[in-house]
């Protein structure tokens, strides 16, 4: 039992949520806008979900990029789980806030 | 910081609305007229959604930027300039507290100092005392 583990670190659990928070913000907002988005542009079955899916990327690699400035390293300073575990975390979230507009915004317009 | 994001998300709005009352005419023209038979929708339409779209994703990261706060010093009692709040916090407990010491509160202030609890009437009889002592 008198083995060190370097990679134990304590850490602070309010700034990890506070941290979470921040990044699922922005994927709540966007989620909303690009949902009634996909709806404006017509977009049905597949094609919204493949929509979906590469706006979802796009978001979190402007987060990556500008936020953390492109560097993998500074990932584990301000995240637990890094950036995979943290997108998976958020996907059901936002996929539901895009579903709702996109239904929304297709019913508004084809009707 | 938050003035320009917020001009961001409401030209983003404004654009989507827009683009979206072009569409919803297109989809009705293209039921009537040409007796709903598919007909794409005009590329400035989809460019203007999609500029809506990019503004507020903009907006929405720019809220998140660092910004200078000023804090109090509870040590010294002056405020500390030009101390600058990182956009994401750092998890480490080590730098998290030089975090707390320098804006001298804590994340758990709710419920290390339950103001709710505080005997009020016990408080105003002791403030009582001391001003009759400050009167003498």
């Amino acid at each position: 039992m008198s083995a060190i583990r370097k990679d134990f670190s304590v850490t602070y659990k309010a700034n990890i949520v506070a941290n979470i928070n921040t990044f699922h913000h922005i994927h709540d907002l966007t989620s909303l806008v690009l949902g009634s988005s996909s709806g404006i542009l017509q977009l049905e079955s597949y094609h919204g979900l493949i929509y979906f899916l590469v706006t979802n990327i796009i978001v979190t690699l402007a987060f990556f990029v500008v936020i953390l400035s492109g560097n993998l390293k500074l990932i584990p300073k301000y995240y637990e789980k890094g950036l995979p575990g943290l997108v998976f975390e958020g996907l059901s979230r936002s996929l539901a806030g895009f579903f709702m507009m996109w239904c929304l915004t297709t019913a508004l317009i084809s009707t | 910081m938050a003035l320009t994001s917020f001009v961001l998300y409401g030209i983003g709005v404004i654009l989507l609305i827009n683009s979206g009352y072009s569409s919803y005419e297109h989809r009705q023209l293209s039921k009537t007229l040409l007796h709903s038979r598919h007909f794409p929708l005009p590329l400035d339409v989809k460019m203007e959604a999609v500029v809506g779209c990019v503004l507020v994703l903009i907006g929405a990261i720019i809220s998140i930027q660092p910004n200078q706060t000023h804090v109090v010093d509870v040590a010294s009692g002056s405020v500390v300039e030009g101390y600058t709040e990182e956009a994401l916090r750092p998890i480490d407990m080590g730098k998290a507290t030089i975090r707390q010491e320098a804006m001298g509160t804590s994340d758990y202030a709710q419920i290390e100092n339950r103001p709710g609890y505080i005997d009020i009437r016990a408080r105003r009889k002791e403030y009582q005392e001391w001003l009759a002592t400050e009167k003498k």
